[in-house]
């Protein structure tokens, strides 16, 4: 396995002025292998959708490179750079309001094929939309209507084809079902996994749900405050996480089992730290119920664990894992 | 036994939509003693929020209620005055919402406008209500009551903002509380944490109706649940029973999908099709369309409540002649 | 198959002809009111075949006469005939009435669409720009024009042109502002669409409902302050009609002879209304959510 992309100390800082701005993502390192699904967690405002709008630049970074199969294309021009958007394609949260409501089916999948030159005339661009049309399971005859049309799921289907046309390397989806209702979000998951056996596609997955993140992923990364702070498998991260933030988060998840409701759950109290105002040393160590003086003191090193990753002082269940040697 | 707080029954709501006019909730019966939680499950659009808003008397002037009846403390409210509503709303009965951020006014200090909640309904002067509403932002927990008091709404976290509303509908100690989809715009952990001052509030003796789409919030919490599809519902029993043995199909499937994400499988458990629009709803049972066991009466026949177990009902025609006992409800 | 494939195709094409079938299908108001404009602008272009008289000929014995089987309308103060200056009339006034609109807010649309968009110092030059317009009074701001190009139509229309691009650059600056933060324009974005189409496909045709709204309340103000200016000796000179030079003239006569404003002043109001509907029902046929099924 390769590595596909990779990011080194990517930061994005929106300026206030001329104070020291809000800090959405902070000092991110990490690496996505070829044909691998990660699942990126992590509560509203951890800086997660700042994170993949960084790789396509849809928001420019303040520092720190983004590389793609060993080159560095962070700094490339737009134009040259457009040979790496077509191999990244985005799938967005609301299917309501990120398809052009004034578009029909056809011109909103056929947007990207166009852009990208990919295909000689009108005809071949809606021959292909109709392969892709089928390919998500929707009719031929949505050709020629509008979003407005469609039920949430379907709209999410168009937006998967409209990702899928140009044949990207790395589908970046962010939060692709959490705005759908349960009954269709397990469809749309379905198709994706489908379409990933089918295009041999990596993929940056992004939710706020353990449940859907842990189906979905071959790794999980887990975000707090605009840092990853925990990287590894899924199994070993939702069984023993090695963050105290990992180990709470998946405390809190709702689980659909009334029996399951009289176990004491561990629920974190206070409140998330403004973005805007950190905290000195470990980002977590005013709600982290095992904090030490230095946590306050001092900002952890990311620590290596065989395959896992952590950012933490003092990590949970280390014991029965070896700390790489640096 | 507890009292019975509010008691909904075979209550029906119609809407315009163009020319015609279709029932956007039907034959909806359901009830909230103190000092419980019900809950009420459906997808979006299957009406669980009109069911909430036809309760509070806060429907759109085109929706009627034209059958049913809604009790609330044994006092018959569907049709309620605008007068007598002014007496219920915010005093007897309160409701949050799902956005914080929208259902605060952001130019006004939080802790004013939880003052003006109670001296809406009390007569008590300034300084008095300042001190219940330290009071009660103690109780639900919020972090230096005294300071957050003098906060304005955008300076506080979704978490905050949602305590601060559920301070302002708890303020007069209603007996019923209806929460539409509390926790849905907030995070887990706050959702946790949301949900546990949910429960430690029905203790003191509120009967609380909790709306979701999240089978995982309602478990967690809820004593009796019923479920909602298509307008209708479909399935009611107690929280237990109705996890460990789901009857109506809509009711398995939803369940299935859930689990499915916790355990490990290949492929998700779905419920192929999508819910039909309200213009669109079949005749016969509001699931038929996408029912994996569906017969011929399910399309021509909107089927009735059945009991095949006590106290545990279910709408569906594969129950036909399947009473737990003689009186049908 | 294939011929529903057909139909669908047409169906989709906001050809003129589509769009006017539409129209008359689904919106009756709007219908009628593109009849009443059509109507106006032949009766404009053919003025001298629909009356006998002539715009400038004066009858002094039949001063101020009221309505009446020889004149429809009336006559003026100088004895010519109302319903023929007012035909003759409506040439100034129509075009002064729509050209401007339509240039001002081609204008307005594309600075505001740009400012919006690009940000940064683009904007802050064209919104200063803007705002050193708006913050003459427009009446004032007309005169000083007119008297620097001088009088005469053409220069009415520039001026025109000039004065009200402003307001409409500022309100289309903030639906940009919105749509650009909406994740349809982040999912162009996304893929590398490049500005100029992104505005072109994704912006500007979302700005439609206002443009059009615009473009209606344009109108009348353009009508009205062609008059002014006529008034103030700046804008068409009399003898030559419009219809705001009626009604300014018209309004001293207003307690003893009401004709003189009154029946130019409804075909002003007749005017904007139907333009008024016509944008309704325009509005509501562009946009695909709208449409009936």
């Amino acid at each position: 396995m390769s590595t596909l992309i990779e990011t080194s100390h990517l930061t994005k800082e929106y300026k206030r002025g001329k104070q020291s701005g809000v800090k959405a993502v902070t000092d991110v390192s990490f690496a996505l292998e070829e044909g691998e699904t990660v699942g990126l967690a992590g509560e509203s405002g951890c800086g997660k959708s700042t994170l993949a709008r960084l790789l396509v630049r849809i928001i420019k970074p303040t520092s720190g490179t983004v590389t793609w199969r060993n080159k560095e294309i962070s700094s490339l021009p737009e134009k040259e750079f457009m040979n790496y958007r077509r191999k990244m394609q985005f799938i967005f949260q609301d299917p309501y309001a990120s398809l052009n409501p004034r578009m029909t089916i056809r011109d909103l999948i056929a947007e990207p094929l166009v852009t990208y030159r990919l295909f000689p005339d009108q005809e071949a661009v809606t021959e292909r939309v109709k392969e892709l049309l089928q390919a998500v399971g929707l009719d031929e005859d949505a050709l020629y209507r509008y979003p407005h049309q469609f039920s949430g799921g379907q709209r999410q289907r168009i937006g998967i084809a409209r990702a899928l046309g140009p044949e990207p390397e790395l589908l970046l989806c962010d939060e692709p079902v959490s705005a759908l209702d349960i009954s269709v979000q397990n469809q749309i998951l379905n198709l994706l996994m489908r379409l990933k056996e089918e295009y041999h596609f990596s993929c940056l997955f992004i939710s706020h749900d353990l449940s859907v993140v842990r189906h979905v992923s071959d790794r999980i990364f887990v975000m707090f405050l605009g840092k990853i702070c925990e990287m590894g498998p899924r199994e070993e991260v939702l069984s023993s996480p090695l963050h105290p933030y990992t180990h709470f988060l998946i405390q809190a998840h709702p689980l659909p089992d009334p029996h399951q409701r009289d176990v004491k759950r561990e629920i974190l109290s206070g409140e998330i730290p403004s973005p805007s105002n950190l905290p000195s040393g470990c980002l977590f160590h005013t709600r982290c119920p095992f904090a030490k003086d230095v946590c306050a003191k001092e900002a952890p090193p990311m620590k290596s664990f065989g395959t896992r990753q952590v950012l933490c002082h003092f990590p949970l269940h280390s014991s029965n894992t070896e700390e790489n040697p640096q | 036994m507890a009292d019975t707080v509010l008691e909904v029954s075979h209550l029906t709501v119609s809407i315009p939509m163009g020319k015609e006019v279709f029932p956007a909730i039907s034959d909806v019966s359901f009830s909230v003693q103190s000092g419980k939680i019900t809950g009420l499950v459906g997808e979006s659009g299957c009406g669980k929020s009109m069911t909430a808003r036809a309760i509070m008397g806060l429907l759109k002037p085109n929706c009627k209620i034209t059958e049913g009846s809604i009790l609330f403390d044994g006092k018959e409210i569907s049709h309620a005055s605008a007068k007598e509503r002014c007496d219920l709303s915010g005093n007897q009965m309160s409701m949050i919402f799902q956005e914080p951020m929208t259902s605060l006014n952001p130019l006004m200090k939080v802790g004013r406008q939880v003052e003006e909640a109670l001296r809406i309904h009390t007569k008590i002067s300034a300084a008095e209500a300042e001190k219940k509403t330290v009071e009660i932002f103690r109780e639900i927990g919020v972090p230096d009551p005294e300071k957050r008091l003098k906060a304005y709404p955008h300076e506080l976290s979704g978490g905050l903002r949602q305590r601060v509303m559920i301070a302002m509908a708890m303020i007069c100690r209603p007996k019923l509380l209806i929460a539409d989809e509390p926790t849905t715009a907030l995070d887990v952990i706050v959702e946790a944490q949301i949900l546990s001052l949910m429960k430690q509030l029905c203790e003191s003796g509120t009967g609380i109706l909790l709306i979701s789409h999240n089978p995982g919030v309602i478990a967690q919490v809820c004593d009796d649940v019923s479920i909602m599809y298509a307008g209708t519902i479909v399935e009611q029993a107690d929280v237990y029973e109705l996890f460990d043995h789901p009857m109506h199909p809509y009711t398995q499937g939803l369940f299935n999908a859930v689990h499915s994400l916790s355990e490990d499988r290949g492929e998700l458990d779905v419920i192929p099709g999508t819910v039909p629009d309200i213009t669109h709803r079949p005749s016969g049972c509001g699931f038929c369309t996408r029912c994996t066991q569906v017969k011929q009466q399910c399309e021509s026949s909107f089927p009735v409540m059945h009991e095949p177990i006590d106290s545990h009902r279910v709408r569906c025609h594969l129950f036909d002649g399947k009473e737990s006992h003689e009186h049908a409800h | 198959m294939k011929s529903t494939r057909a139909l669908s195709r047409a169906n989709r094409e906001n050809t003129v002809r589509s769009v006017l079938t539409r129209l008359f299908r689904e919106n009756r108001m709007a219908a009628v009111s593109f009849a009443v404009i059509i109507l106006f602008i032949l009766a404009a272009i053919f003025a001298p075949l629909l009356t006998p008289y002539s715009w400038e000929e004066m009858e002094l014995i039949h001063r101020l006469n009221p309505p009446s089987a020889a004149h429809l309308f009336g006559t003026d103060e100088a004895g010519r005939d109302i319903f023929t200056r007012m035909l003759y009339g409506s040439r100034v006034s129509l075009l002064v009435g729509i050209l401007p609109s339509m240039v001002s807010l081609a204008i307005g649309s594309l600075l505001g669409v740009t400012a919006g968009y690009y940000g940064g110092w683009l904007d802050a030059v064209i919104m200063r720009l803007a705002d050193i317009v708006l913050a003459f009074p427009s009446m004032l701001l007309a005169m000083v024009l007119m008297y620097m190009l001088g009088g005469g139509l053409f220069n009415v229309f520039l001026t025109l042109s000039l004065v009200n691009w402003a307001s409409a650059a500022r309100i289309i600056r903030a639906e940009t502002l919105q749509l650009k933060e909406r994740e349809f324009v982040e999912s162009a974005r996304a893929i590398g669409v490049k500005s100029p189409k992104i505005i072109f496909r994704h912006i500007l045709p979302n700005c439609v409902p206002t443009i059009i709204v615009l473009f209606t309340l344009n109108i009348p103000d353009s009508i009205l302050t062609e008059s002014s200016l006529s008034f103030l000796g700046l804008g068409v000179q009399p003898p030559a009609a419009s219809w705001g030079l009626m009604v300014n003239a018209g309004r001293q006569f207003f307690y003893t002879s009401p004709w003189l404003c009154l029946f130019p002043g409804m075909a002003v109001m007749i005017i904007v209304l139907a333009f008024h509907f016509l944008g309704d029902g325009l509005r509501d046929i562009l946009d695909p959510r709208r449409r009936k099924q």
